[in-house]
């Protein structure tokens, strides 16, 4: 595992030496530098000591991110904490013993020379954990989206300004070699001017953690997601992602959202939305349009980029050109013959025919999809802590991709177009 | 086992009739060019299309040598 990290460091470290040429590129991702950077504040040889709060899913594939480059990057893992017994246990598996174990977080962050923690708590607790943290004078990796409430995303964010810690929130696509690419060639101007963006998120499924037997008061804690007192349903834990991307690559934040949401499958006592659509306007009139469903997976997850001069399908790492190169005169003859042999000839038929989806195979944004994007954030985040700080981009992605999405939520709810209030402008 | 020889004329006249194909493929390609206004380039870039395009040929060639060779005998068997 160590063996396979160094290799796509390796990679990874060429890729940046790539972009280090290209200003512009570089310049849409300055979070990039500091794996260039080989001087820090904090030795190599000093450990840095992380304290991780909250183990359930995501947290344990954090933990076992950091664990898989904890030698080679010099990283211990001191205390774990977690409420639910079996996620307290888990952890305590995960580290072998050797972190210091707690259920109440609070004592952790009591513990002396923890430099950072990582938090992947539900979301309504993240705030008041990450304010708790910051003021204890720890850095914070907290995970999407921010916060339950604009307010409390606000206050989370004051409070990394007030206490100097670092707040980097768990955007992990900013650090995927394959969206880097992606924007590296955008800013080159290959898709031409960009005019529209597209994205959606769609699974077939319940959303359900199986609850242990005979423990029904463990329900609103497991499947937090599905209730609105902890979560915002699929405006905060899957559009909160794909606008990140769109606001990272139309360089700016949205102006205005309308939205919708409906309950019209699963009513199983849930109160969040099986079904939303939104539309984000940005600061050039262009619009980014988003809808996530729980019923249907047959178009899963994707962000499509759409340029007069071509499109991109970031989460399939392809990329088209509206008119792609022609090929060679012999190949386009030989075509021309075998259509002409083997084509049908229609007597009389459709006077319009449908304007389908253009059918072409068109090529990888980038060579490098296979290097994983959790791990590159969480070691960026060791590296944040080791310099003493982090590129302000970071949290102000992270901040307005949770805003917004919390926009979008008040007006599905109100049915309003809504903007941003001033006072929550960073 | 009976060995097969191939004589040094055959060898020539088989070079020479591949040559006359691969002179064909040259010119098809150098029509599309000009037909579908692509780059000149084409002529160098693409001849590993037109050498198999000249094999191609070849053995359609090839083909209808040996159809026409074999009719030819069966007549000549036929007036013996």
């Amino acid at each position: 595992m160590e063996d396979l990290y160094i290799i796509n460091r390796r990679e990874f470290l060429k890729k940046i030496s790539l972009f280090a040429g290209s200003s512009v590129a570089l310049a849409s991702m300055p979070w990039l530098k500091i794996f260039r950077d080989e001087t820090y504040a904090k030795s190599a040889n000093e450990k840095v000591r992380l304290g991780f709060i909250g183990i359930g899913d995501r947290g344990s594939a954090l933990l076992q991110n950091v664990l898989a480059f904890a030698k080679p990057m010099n990283v211990e893992i001191a205390a774990i904490c977690d409420n639910y017994e079996p996620n307290y246990q888990r952890a305590i598996k995960f580290t072998n013993g050797k972190a210091k174990a707690f259920y109440n977080y609070l004592d952790l962050l009591k513990m002396k020379d923890l430099d950072g923690v990582v938090i992947a708590t539900p979301l309504h607790e993240h705030a008041h954990i990450t304010i708790d943290a910051l003021d204890a004078g720890l850095h914070v990796f907290c995970e999407k989206s921010m916060a339950r409430t604009i307010e409390d995303s606000k206050k989370m964010y004051d409070e990394h300004l007030r206490t100097k810690r670092i707040l980097q929130i768990g955007h992990q696509r900013v650090f995927s070699p394959v969206y880097m690419d992606a924007i590296a060639k955008i800013r080159r101007g290959d898709l031409g001017r960009l005019t529209h963006m597209r994205a959606y998120w769609h699974r077939n499924g319940d959303w359900r953690r199986p609850l242990p037997k005979g423990k029904p008061e463990l329900e609103k804690k497991i499947n937090w997601r599905l209730y609105n007192a902890f979560s915002a349903g699929l405006f905060t834990e899957l559009l909160s992602h794909q606008l990140q991307v769109a606001n990272w690559i139309k360089e700016s934040f949205p102006t205005s959202v309308v939205a919708n949401g409906s309950l019209i499958y699963w009513k199983d006592g849930r109160e969040v939305y099986d079904h939303i659509s939104c539309l984000y306007f940005y600061p050039d009139n262009s619009q980014f349009l988003y809808d996530s469903i729980t019923t249907n997976k047959h178009y899963g997850c994707e962000e499509q980029i759409l340029g007069t001069k071509g499109s991109m399908e970031l989460e399939l790492n392809k990329v088209y050109q509206e008119k792609p190169p022609t090929p060679p005169a012999i190949l386009q003859l030989i075509n021309d013959i075998e259509k002409d042999v083997f084509q049908t000839i229609p007597i009389g038929g459709a006077s319009w025919v449908p304007e389908t989806a253009a059918n072409i195979k068109g090529d990888y944004i980038s060579d490098n999809y296979k290097m994983d994007e959790t791990k590159l954030q969480l070691e960026a985040y060791v590296r944040y802590i080791r310099e003493g700080k982090a590129p302000e981009e970071l949290p102000i992605q992270g901040y307005y991709s949770t805003v917004w999405s919390l926009l979008a939520e008040q007006a599905a709810n109100t049915q309003n177009r809504v903007t941003l209030d001033e006072k929550y402008r960073i | 086992m009976k060995d097969i020889t191939i004589s040094k004329k055959r060898i020539k006249t088989e070079v020479i009739v591949w040559l006359v194909c691969f002179c064909i493929a040259v010119l098809i390609n150098v029509f599309a060019i000009i037909n579908y206004k692509t780059n000149w380039v084409e002529i160098i870039s693409q001849l590993h299309i037109v050498l198999l395009i000249s094999v191609l040929i070849y053995f359609l060639f090839g083909m209808i040598r040996i159809i026409t060779l074999a009719v030819a005998r069966l007549f000549k068997s036929a007036k013996n």
